[in-house]
């Protein structure tokens, strides 16, 4: 193993509202492969971006050579040597390969002009050192995922990249486009290039990876050998936390009737997904970011179109279903972002409560305010919303609050079927457990419920059912009860192997 | 409709075959008047301006932006040539300071753009109505005739049988395949069109490129007025009025996306000669002014439409 190259010391960095690193320290040799490991929203990605230049760091030092160093920007990152590739690819689809790849860096000739020929003819080096077979002068867009990937290693080469850093590299490949990825790990590695290898696919990490280190809740756990530890031993440092509070849901109040069947559903993103809900049950849907938990939300909500397969709604199948439609149909949805997806922020209480219902309420064209503001003030009463003003701004709302909201929007068009995605992310603990006891309010009502979650303690404590998810299929059905953090984490990261 | 679109995309150049159909529809509908030399060289000549103005269009566009204010700008700096001729100052004078005039005013827009993030759409929609009201307060609300035979050389002078104004725009369509083919200025306008963000990520300067396009368009309008009030002879403040919508008009017909990241300097030349023709070849057809507009209004819904359709199938 090389001499250190890399140092990150006791890094912390914070955004406002939230600490996302917390004292973070990690180490590289040169010539290294070394993964860092970690669930959803555990900072890897932020990490990677302060030493990338992307973000600037609050607190802690960046040693690098020996020296400590300060990006204020990507450039001067790029200037040392350091090249990231992000998990959503920086190409411009509209440009060449050997335009993307000296992107920023154009070599020109005596006039001061882009010197095209010697453009292309560098940029065919550095993709014959990774020999692969692509064509400089081709269009990126043209490029399928796989070698859009290869032309973003081509592009950190091309900066003499010492340290390379990998988010996420094979989350859209295919098998054999990943064992390709790996040899020209490999080939990197022997040019003493290290790499910084991000990923929460277990089954990869030992093959690629020198070194393992795991962060959680911004904070780093501990770094392991990749030949000397055990799967499990990973899986406990990545989950590691308590579930804090008891079960929510006391009682499985699911009826025998579905609410909603879904069978062979498959698209773009979905492979054969077959699920049902009861009528009164919460079923929750767990898996890690890009295992196709949302797009399993888009697609039953018809945002996304289905190839083939079929969406049972109360025993009517959904053929086209469309956001009207649906809530004809009283199915809601409350997604993940609700400021981008779910509120018009500008807008008051009352008409944010009203608008998905207000052909129902007002046939007739004409909206009665008196009768708007009691309909929006009955609701909001039901979700304890803290205010009683009809009229406040949504935006000037906490976030817990604003999603009792969008919760009173969607119990105003009376569903009987709702699917969350994160019902709970960015919000404070009290209006947690609010949200919490109004879902299970809701299913002792007889509405059947999924729920998407990354947080694995609220799967834990209110499902009666529990999905997980992998690379767009469903691996694995647990009960609510009696399920264990390690048991889903196992599953969601392909602790074994594909186990349908 | 998938059909017809991926037919669409087949067709080569699709630009070459609008300008053949424009040619032939007119050939059709007033024979004999297309094919002459005095006619042609007239068209160049009418073209030359709005080529010119284009250029700016075209830039924003491929930046993911759009200027409004061409149109106003080229109504600025051309009453500021004319008054300023007017008052007995030389040309070589007066054109330069009726270009600075004209380039500050796209200077403004690109430093309020690039420093602070705004839309485009709505600096360069006040930007429009600045210029066009300047151009009223400096020409004291009337026509400025300069009659002197220095003023109306750049515009309507002949170099052989060539307009001077071709001979311009030629140089300047150069310089700008210049600029956008090979300089990394070029590379990079085109770099944020395609992915702003991943263009900031790279560590490409957006603020600067995004600056420097509507600066150049600042300068392509100006010029393009002072040429137009020169070869009238004359200013008014209203005189580059509509040609916002012509400089986007042809560098969308030539292909350009709104969404940005693509169109080139000469399929943009081309796109000015097919509204050129267009609107000449409709008013020799005898077809009332107001409803010209309408027929151009037309044509542009119907190349944004396949431009859209052609998209949505990728």
């Amino acid at each position: 193993m090389g001499k250190q190259i890399l140092k990150l010391e006791n890094i912390t960095k914070e955004f406002p509202g939230v600490k996302a690193l917390d004292g973070v320290t990690f180490e590289l040799n040169e010539g290294e492969v070394h993964v860092l490991l970690g669930e959803n929203g555990a900072g890897k990605s932020t990490l990677m971006k302060v030493l990338a230049g992307v973000h600037q760091q609050n607190g802690g030092r960046i040693i690098y050579k020996g020296e400590e160093v300060k990006f204020s920007n990507p450039k001067q990152a790029q200037d040392k040597h350091i090249a990231i590739i992000y998990q959503e690819f920086n190409l411009m689809p509209n440009l060449t390969v050997g335009q993307n790849i000296y992107l920023g860096r154009e070599p020109r000739n005596k006039y001061g002009l882009i010197d095209k020929k010697q453009l292309y003819a560098k940029a065919q080096e550095m993709l014959d050192f990774l020999q692969v077979d692509i064509d400089v002068q081709e269009q990126v867009s043209r490029l399928g995922v796989a070698r859009q990937q290869l032309v973003e290693v081509a592009k950190a080469l091309s900066i003499d990249a010492e340290i390379l850093i990998m988010d996420e590299p094979t989350a859209s490949l295919s098998d054999p486009e990943i064992e390709q990825l790996f040899r020209t790990i490999k080939r990197l590695q022997e040019q003493k290039v290290s790499i910084i290898y991000i990923s929460h696919r277990l089954q990869e990490l030992k093959v690629v990876g020198n070194r393992i280190t795991v962060i959680r809740d911004g904070k780093s756990i501990g770094t392991r050998e990749a030949d000397k530890c055990t799967m499990d031993e990973l899986i406990t440092m990545m989950v590691g936390r308590e579930i804090g509070n008891t079960r929510i849901r006391s009682k499985n109040t699911a009826q025998d009737e579905d609410a909603v069947r879904v069978e062979h559903v498959t698209n773009r993103k979905l492979e054969d997904i077959s699920i049902h809900v009861r009528k009164g049950e919460i079923v929750g849907i767990a898996g890690l970011v890009g295992s196709g938990r949302t797009e399993l939300a888009n697609a039953i909500y018809g945002i996304d179109a289905i190839k083939s397969g079929k969406v049972t709604l109360f025993d009517r199948q959904l053929r086209k279903p469309s956001p009207g439609l649906n809530i004809r149909n009283h199915m809601g949805f409350i997604p993940e972002s609700r400021k981008e997806d779910g509120l018009a922020l500008s807008m008051s209480i009352r008409k944010n409560t009203t608008c998905a219902s207000l052909k129902e309420l007002f046939p007739s064209g004409w909206i009665n305010e008196k009768k708007e503001t009691e309909t929006s003030a009955g609701f909001c009463k039901d979700m304890k919303l803290n205010t009683e003003n009809m009229e406040m701004l949504v935006q000037n709302l906490s976030g817990g609050n604003q999603q009792k909201v969008v919760l009173a929007k969607w119990m105003c068009t009376d569903s009987d079927f709702l699917i969350f995605d994160e019902p709970t992310r960015g919000i404070d603990v009290g209006a947690k457990e609010e949200i919490h006891s109004l879902m299970n309010d809701l299913a002792v009502k007889g509405a059947g419920i999924i729920m998407i979650s990354s947080d694995l303690p609220e799967i834990l404590n209110l499902s009666d059912r529990i999905y997980v998810m992998r690379e767009g299929r469903i691996v694995k059905e647990l009960p609510g009860e009696g399920t264990t953090q390690e048991e889903i984490i196992g599953y969601a990261a392909g602790k074994e192997e594909k186990n349908a | 409709m998938h059909k017809i679109s991926l037919a669409l995309r087949r067709v080569p150049g699709n630009i070459y075959t609008l300008l053949a159909i424009t040619l032939v529809f007119w050939i059709v509908c007033k024979p004999g008047t297309f094919l002459t030399g005095s006619n042609m060289i007239n068209i160049a000549g009418q073209c030359s301006f709005l080529a010119i103005a284009s250029i700016g269009s075209l830039l924003a566009i491929i930046t993911g932006g759009i200027d409004l204010s061409v149109g106003g700008i080229m109504c600025f700096s051309g009453v500021v040539a004319a008054v300023l001729a007017k008052g007995g100052m030389p040309m070589v004078f007066a054109v330069p300071i009726a270009l600075l005039a004209g380039t500050a005013a796209g200077v403004v827009n690109g430093l309020i753009i690039a420093k602070n993030n705004v839309a485009p759409f709505i600096i360069t929609l006040a930007m429009w109505n600045i210029t066009e009201s300047l151009a009223l307060v400096v020409a004291k609300g009337a026509t400025v005739s300069v009659n002197t035979e220095e003023f109306r050389l750049p515009g309507s002078g002949e170099l052989g049988f060539l307009p001077y104004c071709v001979i311009i725009a030629a140089v300047v369509y150069t310089i700008f395949h210049v600029i956008t083919r090979k300089t990394r200025t070029g590379t990079y306008i085109y770099a944020i069109g395609g992915n702003e963000a991943a263009a900031h990520l790279t560590g490409i300067n957006v603020a600067r490129s995004k600056f420097l396009v509507y600066t150049f368009s600042g300068l392509t309008a100006a010029l393009a007025g002072v040429l137009l009030a020169s070869k009238l002879g004359s200013a008014n403040p209203g005189q580059g009025a509509g040609y916002e919508f012509y400089g986007i008009a042809s560098a969308v017909v030539a292909g350009a996306s709104m969404a940005g990241g693509n169109g080139t300097v000469w399929n943009t030349l081309v796109g000015a000669l097919i509204i050129t023709i267009l609107r000449s070849g409709l008013n020799i057809a005898g077809m009332p002014n107001s409803w010209q507009m309408v027929v151009l209004g037309l044509v542009i819904v119907g190349v944004v439409f396949i431009d859209v359709m052609s998209r949505r199938e990728k």
